[in-house]
């Protein structure tokens, strides 16, 4: 099982939340992965992670809050964890998007 | 929420945004300089013609250029969709439209016609090319729905109030058609005023203020059946003529006050009480919107230009302007830690390269930018009923304007320079 490094930013102004969540993801190793929770969706964080190896899920928590998980893609504990339990919401990349 | 039809690239180009941020201040100026210029004239009559080229450097040069800028970049952010055609059209609406407002100004200070046909071009076809490329995003299905729908109604009343304008430019720009184009100004400063710059207003707090400043969020219903109620409110106002008009603006009236009360409610109710001057100039807005909406009703006891000016000064300078400086100062510096953030990513050695916001625009710049701006807003005021002071007036707007923009050029300098270096440093895939 891929041990859950849990990030609440809920209460942080911008760029605070984007900072901590680098800050964690420096430090994270193999067979973790991060559940941020924000109350808005940062979508260009997400964009970020995914051009740099992250792959990203999101869901709408019953609090309200949003509930991002992020894991490594090369990383294969976390990655078969992720993929069990959030599959469902992960965020695919839009390829067609080249506007 | 679907999460499903979300775009991944919701970060366009630094100077997408930022082509509009740094050339608006440059409006702000020269409208300064027409002040200073025009002196105690200014205040002679509403039809002066460089009242009209200065009320509209600061509604066109300024508040429409930065709105643009904004929506390009906040688009992405909030719906996950860019603006269709974004990265090709965005430079061509801007010079269309920065062209637009010099060749319009000249127009009403030079009276030529020739001025009024190129700005009549310019503005048309800048403002179709934006319509038309927001058109799309505005009627598909997006998620995030409260910021939607304000833009939605903010659309239709934008084109509304432009529309009129241009229809007015028309009649400058082709007398023979003998438009009487002065039926169509009242309805075009009503659009513009009460619709155009609250829903603006609105729509930057209900994003904004819970963003920044962690307040509760807005609620949504409330705010989609405010933004209807004034869509609704002016529509009837501008097609009846009748007995009602008094009712629709005590209705309009108790809208924009139920906005007002709820907004700085929200502020007061914010997490984090950190002293930041950007929450000034929102609550300074807000106060402006609370005295126009008195001016509205004492005007009758008022001298009629008078009464004209003070709402004009307070809606456009003290409620839009005033909040689109303070938001100007924020994103400004966001945008800057953002970018960089984001080419530091693949180099891990890059991070301690990367500036935090305050130090992108310090506290002590915004603090300036406050009492600069209050101190010219405080003698634009004043100078209405004392016009020897208008000199003086002219002079604190060009010092506010010119902060502005010396804070946005030495921010995106700053950046430019931090670019180069984080550039030279080695790049390696899957860093972070």
């Amino acid at each position: 099982m891929a041990r859950e490094i849990i990030l609440d930013v809920s209460e942080l102004e911008p760029p605070q939340p984007f900072e901590e969540v680098l800050k964690q993801l420096r430090k994270l190793q193999a067979g973790e992965y991060i559940k941020m929770l924000h109350r808005k969706q940062p979508l260009p964080l997400i964009q970020l992670l995914h051009e740099n190896g992250y792959a990203v899920s999101m869901s709408n928590s019953p609090s309200g809050l949003w509930e991002i998980i992020i894991w490594k893609m090369s990383d294969p504990v976390s990655a078969a964890d992720c993929n069990t339990q959030f599959g469902t919401n992960i965020i695919q990349a839009d390829v067609s998007s080249n506007r | 929420m679907n999460i499903r039809g979300l775009s991944l690239e919701t970060i366009p180009p630094i100077f997408t945004p930022f082509r509009f941020f740094l050339s608006a201040p440059l409006s702000g100026i020269l409208a300064a300089i027409l002040l200073i210029y025009s002196g105690t004239d200014i205040w002679l009559t509403r039809w002066n013609i460089n009242n009209l080229a200065l009320t509209h450097l600061l509604t066109i040069g300024f508040m429409l250029i930065v709105m643009l800028g904004a929506l390009y970049q906040f688009i992405p952010v909030m719906t996950g969709q860019l603006i269709p055609g974004s990265k090709k059209l965005a430079s061509s609406i801007h010079i269309m439209i920065s062209l637009g407002v010099l060749t319009l100004v000249t127009g009403f200070l030079s009276h030529s016609r020739i001025f009024f046909i190129l700005a009549l071009f310019f503005l048309g076809i800048g403002l179709c090319l934006f319509a038309g490329s927001l058109l799309p995003l505005l009627i598909a299905r997006l998620q995030n729905q409260l910021i939607v729908f304000l833009l939605r109604i903010l659309y239709l009343v934008l084109m509304v109030t432009l529309g009129l304008g241009l229809y007015m430019l028309l009649a400058h720009a082709v007398p023979s058609l003998e438009i009487d184009f002065r039926n169509y100004t009242d309805l075009h400063v009503l659009w513009g005023l009460a619709g155009w710059i609250v829903l603006i207003i609105m729509a930057i707090s209900s994003q904004v203020i819970p963003m920044f400043y962690v307040t509760p969020e807005f609620s949504r219903n409330y705010l989609k059946m405010l933004s209807l109620a004034i869509l609704i409110t002016l529509v009837s106002l501008s097609l009846y003529q009748g007995g009602y008009i008094k009712a629709l603006e005590v209705l309009l009236t108790l809208e924009l006050l139920i906005f007002v009360v709820y907004t700085l409610h929200l502020i007061g109710q914010r997490k984090r009480k950190i002293a930041d001057v950007t929450i000034y100039f929102f609550r300074l807005s807000l106060v402006s919107l609370l005295v126009g909406i008195i001016i509205w009703w004492l005007g009758r006891y008022l001298a009629q230009q008078t009464f004209y000016f003070l709402l004009a000064i307070v809606m456009i300078y003290g409620l839009a302007i005033s909040a689109i400086t303070g938001m100007l100062h924020k994103i400004a510096a966001f945008l800057i830690f953002l970018h960089l953030q984001k080419l530091s990513l693949s180099r891990p050695t890059a991070i301690s390269l990367v500036p935090n916001m305050k130090q992108v625009i310090s506290s002590q710049n915004s603090w300036i930018q406050f009492m600069l701006f209050l101190l010219s807003y405080a003698f634009i005021l004043v100078s209405v009923f004392f016009p020897q002071l208008t000199v003086l007036a002219g002079v604190f707007m060009l010092l506010s304007f010119s902060w502005l923009a010396y804070c946005l050029f030495q921010a995106i300098r700053r950046y430019q320079k931090i670019q180069l270096e984080i550039l030279a440093l080695p790049e390696m895939k899957m860093s972070i």
